[in-house]
């Protein structure tokens, strides 16, 4: 399928969208212009969003552990751990 | 539903899909599925999408009839669907019923994206109730998605069901019934000029309601827009999103006047309430009722007694969204499986609309039940509705083939209530004028005072049957 020139661009946020004709067969309802339009651009808004989400929570989680192993060292060291023994 | 047609008839809302539509012929209900709906239907059953939605109880199951008579000649297959004994409309839903009925249409449909298939439509007309449970019933509804295609339905899916669901959420609930003005949905901008600017902070609203709205608006209609796509993963991000902010709105309160009626048991002793429960599940077995309409249900107390006979299956209706909206709560915690709570103001009862005004049957081309029950009614339509007692009997003689009905004196106290500050003009509302209104009608079966309290029980059978 050719790659169309006309991209929806999104403020702020831009994101390579394939553009294709996939009218399916027998789809008896109007899905109208509008509705086309906002669903492409919520759809990239929500994703962007998600993936946002995925990465901040990836930094979070590397401090917060790097946080953890600096006192895991810190007890080996003979200073007491913060964590209680596995029963 | 009223289905006892010799002829072959075709189902007067189904006619706009050309793969297929639903007809009468000999009381049975069939589906046509025709030529152009092939491949999709073949996909659905053969993709295991049709085994996973009806062993998850989500969509009506079917038996093919290769001897049934296609009403044109051009059928590939007939299917005959399961039966929903009562056809409601999403105007007489309330809050909690719009919902299940929304996050029923998300779920089906990212099941069907897992297997390569997707909703062509989603209309609230899709989903019916058995008892508590929403079920999907348009099979021809479902089409193979190709990879990068936009949701056809989601502009049909926020006009049927998120903007309602708004409105009755941030509004008021009476905004469910705009669903009988509009019968593609209530259009997004008026939905978003009424909530004003309550909402407009939050994202997935902005998205989904005020944006849509404004681009619906002013978005071109000459150019053909071939070129959209949507990949997969962020489609189903975007029905995520649709399904996390209808299911995280909240429940309506759950306090009006009419949903604590039954809690201060105004007029009852608990003995007269007990006996009343009694006289009416004896008048339930003298009829032999199996389906029966509860008019003026509250929260379904005595729907109850109908509910639990066996093979019984009850409509509710009431005209409090709190009161039907507790109900249907509660209905779903207990699982019962055969009471199913509507909205209905019988002054105004749910209107046939739709393309002639054939499109969704009113209330009484829909009702056929085996027994109407009317307790602590009468008073509120002949009194508080000045509908004269003749017509209140000839309108519930249309609805069922027998009547449990209870007569409120004007010396009980709830009676007194509602003549307390206005002009006593209802000479006719006695015992004998009621009586004899209903004579006209009905033929007496039973009559028995209850005791405890000042009413008395009445068990009628229609005389005048609607075919």
């Amino acid at each position: 399928m050719p790659m169309s020139n006309k991209g929806v661009l999104i403020p702020g946020v831009v994101l390579a969208v394939f553009v294709v004709s996939t009218k399916p067969a027998y789809a008896y309802i109007d899905p109208g212009t509008g509705s086309m339009i906002v669903q492409a651009i919520a759809a990239a808004v929500l994703t962007a969003g998600a993936m946002a989400g995925v990465f901040w929570r990836a930094i979070k989680n590397f401090f917060v552990n790097r946080g953890k192993r600096h006192k895991d060292g810190a007890a080996q060291n003979g200073q007491p751990a913060d964590r209680t023994p596995i029963k | 539903m009223k289905a006892e047609f010799a002829e072959t008839r075709r189902v007067p809302s189904s006619f706009r899909d050309p793969c297929g539509f639903l007809f009468w012929q000999d009381g049975v209900l069939y589906r046509q599925v025709n030529p152009a709906g092939a491949m999709d239907f073949e996909l659905l059953m053969n993709s295991g999408l049709y085994a996973e939605l009806v062993g998850k109880g989500w969509l009506v199951a079917h038996e093919v009839d290769y001897l049934a008579k296609s009403p044109d000649g051009k059928a590939y297959l007939i299917l005959r669907p399961e039966i929903i004994p009562y056809i409601s409309h999403p105007y007489e839903w309330c809050f909690d019923q719009y919902r299940d009925a929304a996050l029923l249409t998300l779920d089906i449909t990212l099941c069907a994206l897992a297997k390569g298939m997707i909703l062509k439509d989603a209309n609230s007309y899709n989903v019916q109730f058995l008892g508590e449970r929403p079920i999907f019933i348009d099979k021809l509804s479902f089409t193979r998605y190709r990879e990068g295609q936009v949701w056809n339905a989601y502009g049909q899916f926020c006009r049927h069901f998120l903007a309602p669901l708004l409105l009755m959420n941030r509004v008021s609930p009476a905004c469910g019934k705009m669903a009988a003005l509009y019968v593609d949905g209530v259009p997004l901008d008026l939905a978003a000029a009424i909530l004003g600017g309550k909402w407009k902070w939050r994202p997935s609203v902005y998205l989904h309601l005020y944006l849509h709205a404004r681009k619906v608006g002013s978005s071109p209609s000459d150019k053909k827009l071939t070129e959209i796509k949507i990949p997969l993963n962020s489609l189903k991000n975007l029905i995520a999103n649709l399904r996390r902010l209808i299911a995280g709105l909240k429940s309506p309160p759950g306090d009006t006047e009419w949903a604590a009626y039954y809690d201060t048991m105004l007029n009852y002793s608990e003995e007269a309430f007990k006996n009343k429960g009694a006289l009416v599940a004896q008048f339930l077995d003298a009829c032999a009722a199996g389906s029966v309409c509860d008019l003026g249900a509250n929260r379904g107390e005595f729907s109850k007694y109908a509910a639990e006979r066996a093979n019984s299956h009850v409509v509710a209706y009431d005209i409090d969204h709190t009161a039907v909206n507790q109900h249907y709560l509660y209905a779903k915690a207990k699982g019962q499986g055969n009471v199913l709570p509507l909205i209905i103001d019988l002054a105004n009862p749910s209107p046939a609309i739709g393309w002639a005004n054939e499109g969704r049957a009113s209330l009484a081309e829909r009702a056929c039940f085996d027994c109407v029950m009317a307790l602590a009614l009468i008073h509120h339509l002949a009194i508080s509705n000045n509908v004269p007692l003749e017509k209140v009997a000839e309108y519930f003689s249309r609805l069922g083939r027998h009547l449990i009905i209870e007569f409120v004196p004007k010396q009980d106290s709830q009676v007194q209530k509602l003549l307390l500050n206005r002009e006593d003009i209802f000479e006719n509302y006695t015992q004998s004028g009621f009586e004899s209104a209903f004579a006209r009608y009905f033929e007496l079966l039973k009559k028995e005072p209850i005791a405890g309290a000042q009413r008395t029980l009445y068990l009628y059978r229609t005389i005048h049957e609607r075919e």
